[in-house]
């Protein structure tokens, strides 16, 4: 069935169909950035928690839990290879957040294995020191990314606090507190703050937008 | 002289077809019905024309058991909609 369109009614159509493209947020997107920050914000605890009941001699096997991270990461992908099954429209800020993601596991990739060479050949792990806050200075850019192409200040302000965090991580291993543990506790704070709270309240959104 | 509007877009399911898969990488078939209202059998012949002209890739797949058409609009798709939208405001600036 075709329609004539006047130039106005054609005009019409583009702007509302583009409308209509547009701020497509999927139903449960966010779940996997909320499994993330759970799960983070748990091995966190969890290596805060070992590092003050383990033997001093003991306290390197701690860092173990973060191994927890490679199963992890596979569940985390499975809860998003459902949601993207679901997905009945691929928009180009999908896109854009998934090259950021991907862009972020290349950084810590590298991050790490610089941080191991490192390590094996100055024969101390002091180096990884600065890991938890590197960590958090790239997941908050990664989230400051995100924040700009959903246009959502829940993720700007997590970004912020990742910044901060980092800031803090340093402030009170090396000038206050003179502990390392305590960056755990900022890190799983962070998490928290900054992946789980705007994560749940995309998907609020999401509910709301695709009622 | 005006560029004269391409035939193929000036239709209202085709260009709203069009329009919608200019904002996005690419489509179910069940998005482009519930966006634009039509009927599946008008859409899907709609998409059959865009797709023989080049405008547009359909890829045919499953999604665990349920078929589905994944739509994404093409190189040509962008170009013939891009000089669309300079001949409409051609006609527009004219009036």
């Amino acid at each position: 069935m075709e329609t004539k369109l006047t130039e106005q009614e054609s005009l019409a159509i583009i702007n509302e169909m583009i409308i209509q493209a547009r701020n497509n947020v999927q139903k449960g997107s966010a779940n996997s950035l909320v499994y993330n920050g759970y799960a983070v914000a748990f091995t966190a605890i969890l290596n805060f928690i070992l590092l003050n009941v383990l033997p001093e001699s003991e306290l390197n096997w701690s860092f173990s839990v973060w191994w927890l991270m490679i199963p992890s990461f596979f569940v985390s992908r499975y809860i998003q290879s459902r949601i993207d099954r679901s997905a009945i429209v691929k928009t180009h800020i999908d896109s854009i957040v998934s090259t950021l993601w991907r862009g972020f596991s290349i950084s810590i990739v590298l991050l790490l294995s610089i941080l191991f060479s490192m390590a094996l050949v100055h024969h101390t792990w002091y180096y990884f020191a600065v890991f938890t806050p590197i960590i958090m200075i790239i997941v908050a850019l990664t989230e400051y990314g995100m924040a700009k192409v959903y246009r959502f200040k829940p993720f700007f302000w997590g970004a912020v606090g990742f910044w901060t965090g980092a800031l803090l991580c340093c402030f009170f291993t090396y000038f206050v507190l003179k502990r390392g543990d305590v960056q755990f506790l900022i890190l799983a704070l962070c998490m928290i703050l900054g992946f789980v709270v705007p994560g749940y309240q995309l998907n609020k959104l999401a509910k709301e937008e695709n009622v | 002289m005006f560029k004269e509007l391409d035939p193929l877009l000036h239709s209202q399911l085709r260009l709203a077809v069009m329009s919608l898969l200019i904002g996005v990488e690419e489509a179910d078939f069940v998005f482009l019905k519930e966006k634009t209202g039509a009927t599946s059998g008008n859409l899907s012949v709609q998409i059959d024309k865009l797709n023989e002209a080049g405008y547009i890739s359909v890829t045919k797949t499953f999604k665990g058991k349920m078929p589905c058409t994944i739509c994404k609009i093409t190189k040509n798709g962008i170009l013939a909609f891009d000089n669309y939208v300079k001949a409409l405001q051609g006609y527009i600036n004219k009036n």
